[in-house]
């Protein structure tokens, strides 16, 4: 069943907030004169604002401001980004400590197996011809030894070799 | 180690037109830049000047004085550390009661259980007037506490705080029209179990 005086009561709630223009207010009130359902909504809509507007200073302990102030001064907690955030970086630090720890690893294996081989030798020194490699400018002997007698007496007797690249 | 206060001076930035401020509102906002500059003095005229208003808005809204003080330490804490979002659109005590009001609506929903049925003790005794009946007030206070959180939050703010409907609507990001149904639904709600209420201390 409907209600007939829903209206009315919308029309009350306005007027309780000063929100009812004037015409309206005219018919309201007129409305009240004759109608004791509305007269009780007004009365208990009354009755609720002096309940909430009764005097109600809730006793705000006088150290709040301190509490404040002393929360202010702690470091902000992370928020939800800046926790994500943290661990994202976390992520991206270890994955690149890893890449560099990998690739010392290989420098150092590398290195390591390059002093393992036999010298080549530098420009000026005297290699055997049978030597699988030889840099260029160095001396090539068709002799057996490196001795430096060996290579004298072979001196004495032919002319050297000069190679400036590496026979294959 | 950089303070809440510092951060603020680093992210404030007010947009305020002070032309058209009032006295008052120039005077809210020289302490609110300085605030923002990490002056204590300016934090505690903000906190002088609010504190009551709001714990006894975190308190209404609530239906307890013993978490309003928690809820009014954790707004001002959160306004303070977010000054720089506040631009001045809206007046600092809208911005502030939405955060309070928001901070109450999520406490609430996170309890997800009934609210408190009623004040504890202590808020009860200065929320009374002592002209007024007892258990007439023990009902009412049994009705407010039966409304919605968002139905009492607006009513609250109206018939407590004395907000227009604009500046309601500002605080609970709502707009005008259902600031007016929401006041006009806590009326209704109120008058029926108001009129229920009633019937039952006629009968017994």
């Amino acid at each position: 069943m409907s209600d007939p005086c829903r209206r009315w009561r919308r029309l009350l709630s306005l007027e309780m907030d000063g929100a009812l223009p004037f015409a309206k207010r005219q018919e309201l009130f007129a409305h009240l004169q004759t109608c004791a359902s509305c007269r009780n909504a007004y009365e208990a809509y009354q009755q609720m604002r002096a309940y909430l507007q009764q005097e109600n200073g809730c006793g705000v302990s006088p150290s709040l401001d301190d509490r404040v102030l002393q929360a202010l001064a702690q470091p902000q907690p992370l928020t939800w980004w800046e926790q994500r955030k943290a661990v994202i970086v976390f992520l991206a630090q270890a994955a690149a400590g890893a890449v560099a720890a990998a690739a010392v690893t290989w420098i150092l294996l590398l290195s390591s197996l390059h002093l393992s081989r036999p010298s080549r030798g530098v420009p000026g020194d005297i290699q055997l011809t049978k030597s699988h490699r030889f840099v260029p400018g160095t001396l090539a002997l068709p002799l057996n030894t490196s001795s430096p007698r060996a290579a004298l007496m072979w001196h004495s007797t032919s002319a050297p070799e000069v190679r400036t690249y590496t026979p294959q | 180690m950089e303070t809440g206060l510092q951060r603020w001076k680093r992210s404030l930035s007010l947009t305020n037109d002070l032309a058209t401020a009032t006295p008052e509102q120039r005077e809210e906002l020289y302490w609110l830049q300085r605030c923002a500059e990490g002056d204590e003095r300016a934090v505690r005229w903000i906190l002088q000047k609010y504190r009551d208003r709001v714990v006894r808005l975190a308190a209404q809204v609530l239906r307890s004085s013993r978490e309003a003080e928690d809820i009014a330490q954790e707004a001002f804490v959160k306004a303070f550390r977010q000054i720089g979002q506040f631009r001045g659109e809206v007046s600092f005590y809208a911005w502030l009661y939405r955060i309070v009001v928001n901070l109450c609506l999520d406490r609430m929903r996170r309890k997800s259980t009934k609210l408190e049925t009623s004040l504890d003790a202590e808020a009860l005794s200065t929320l009374v007037a002592p002209s007024v009946d007892t258990d007439q007030r023990l009902a009412i206070e049994q009705i407010i506490n039966s409304l919605s959180p968002p139905i009492r939050a607006a009513l609250i703010l109206r018939e407590v705080e004395g907000l227009e409907y604009a500046e309601i609507a500002e605080v609970l990001d709502i707009p005008v029209g259902t600031v007016r149904s929401r006041l006009s639904a806590a009326r209704e709600q109120f008058r029926q179990k108001w009129l229920a209420l009633q019937e039952e201390i006629e009968n017994v």
